[in-house]
């Protein structure tokens, strides 16, 4: 039928648009072999949810909402595996931000998942207000979350940010 | 540190997919979310068939019990087949309080929605004695002494349903407390997380 024919080749140029924040999400609530069957539930919610997008202003909430409740809903349902946290490797104040990309992972992994939500749609680069909409919470409230995520990264693995 | 560069270093380490691995991704959710669709239905199916069966026997057991005068057999048949349609019919409603991600609600209704889901499969078998036990072996029990009397047999049998009864109750209480309690924590905590907009 010309017109799943169509959704299809839409839902394809989404995923193919995409695909680099899906990956993000999943990583982040899911570990080693899971972190392939969440991003098969992310695509299967995203393809069962295709009809509810509404149009491309509102593509970041509509794709964050259903990722992200996926993601917490799968994580509820599956034992989490636990990161050792005592001796966590250290930056140098004018480290290489390609180099922090890891420990980005190992904090975001340590975070509760509400917070970990919060700092990786920053990270995508959602604004306060999508992110606000995201969560169902208010915009000052996601400003002032973030910058105690940002100091509580730099406190335990920048050095000489304390 | 310069959030900014950490902001672009992120955006670019996702890896783009090329368009077959693309589209076997997209047939695979397509395929995964027909046999979804079927295996509820199925599901269902097998649910409502049951139940179909299952109290139309006992609605006709009532009726013979009645011509026969066996009033208790008759009570307790007409209990079985009232509960065998109710089950069912239970199950359905909390099963639809669960919430779908589909919806593409925020994250804040959600959790609300799951923790309300929660809860219900908590009542569900934190009170399986009301609905599910207590009917079936008040029924069983009742209409095993309306066909044998009083007998030695119809006290032992009352013994081993009952026996068999409490394992299954104190099975589920045990399994709402180990396992459906500590997510419904979990909710709250995330719930009060997103509503308080504090800390970290």
């Amino acid at each position: 039928l010309p017109e799943s024919i169509a959704q299809t080749e839409a839902f394809e140029n989404l995923l193919a648009a995409n695909s680099g924040r899906l990956q993000h999400v999943a990583r982040c609530y899911a570990f080693g072999h899971e972190v392939e069957d969440l991003l098969q539930e992310i695509h299967l919610q995203l393809w069962r949810s295709r009809h509810s997008f509404a149009g491309k202003s509102q593509i970041n909430t509509w794709l964050y909402r259903v990722a992200l409740n996926t993601a917490i809903s799968f994580k509820c349902r599956r034992r989490q595996a636990t990161i050792s946290m005592e001796h966590p490797e250290r930056l140098p104040a004018n480290s290489d931000t390609d180099g922090s990309m890891h420990l980005l992972y190992e904090f975001l992994q340590s975070l509760s998942e509400v917070n970990r939500s919060v700092l990786l749609m920053y990270l995508e680069g959602l604004s306060h207000a999508e992110i606000a909409e995201v969560l169902g919470s208010k915009t000052n409230a996601v400003a002032v979350r973030l910058n105690r995520l940002k100091r509580a990264f730099e406190n335990r693995y920048v050095e000489d940010s304390a | 540190m310069n959030w900014d560069s950490i902001q672009t270093s992120w955006q670019k380490a996702g890896n783009p997919l090329d368009a077959s691995t693309i589209g076997r991704l997209v047939a695979s959710a397509e395929q995964r979310d027909r046999e979804l669709h079927q295996s509820v239905r199925r599901r269902d199916r097998i649910e409502t068939t049951v139940a179909l069966l299952i109290a139309p026997f006992f609605a006709f057991f009532t009726w013979i019990a009645l011509g026969k005068s066996l009033w208790l057999a008759a009570a307790a048949s007409a209990l079985l087949s009232a509960w065998s349609l109710f089950v069912p019919w239970r199950l359905r409603q909390v099963r639809k309080l669960q919430p779908d991600p589909t919806s593409s609600t925020d994250m804040l209704t959600y959790l609300r929605a799951e923790k309300e889901a929660t809860q219900a499969q908590y009542k569900l078998l934190h009170g399986i004695l009301c609905w599910y036990l207590g009917p079936a072996g008040i029924g069983v029990i009742l209409l095993f002494f309306g066909i044998r009397g009083w007998s030695a047999a119809s006290f032992y049998y009352s013994l081993a349903v009952l026996a068999l009864y409490l394992i299954i109750y104190l099975g589920n209480r045990r399994a709402a407390s180990r396992n459906i309690a500590p997510k419904i924590e979990q909710i709250k905590c995330q719930i009060n997380e997103i509503s308080r907009g504090e800390e970290p």
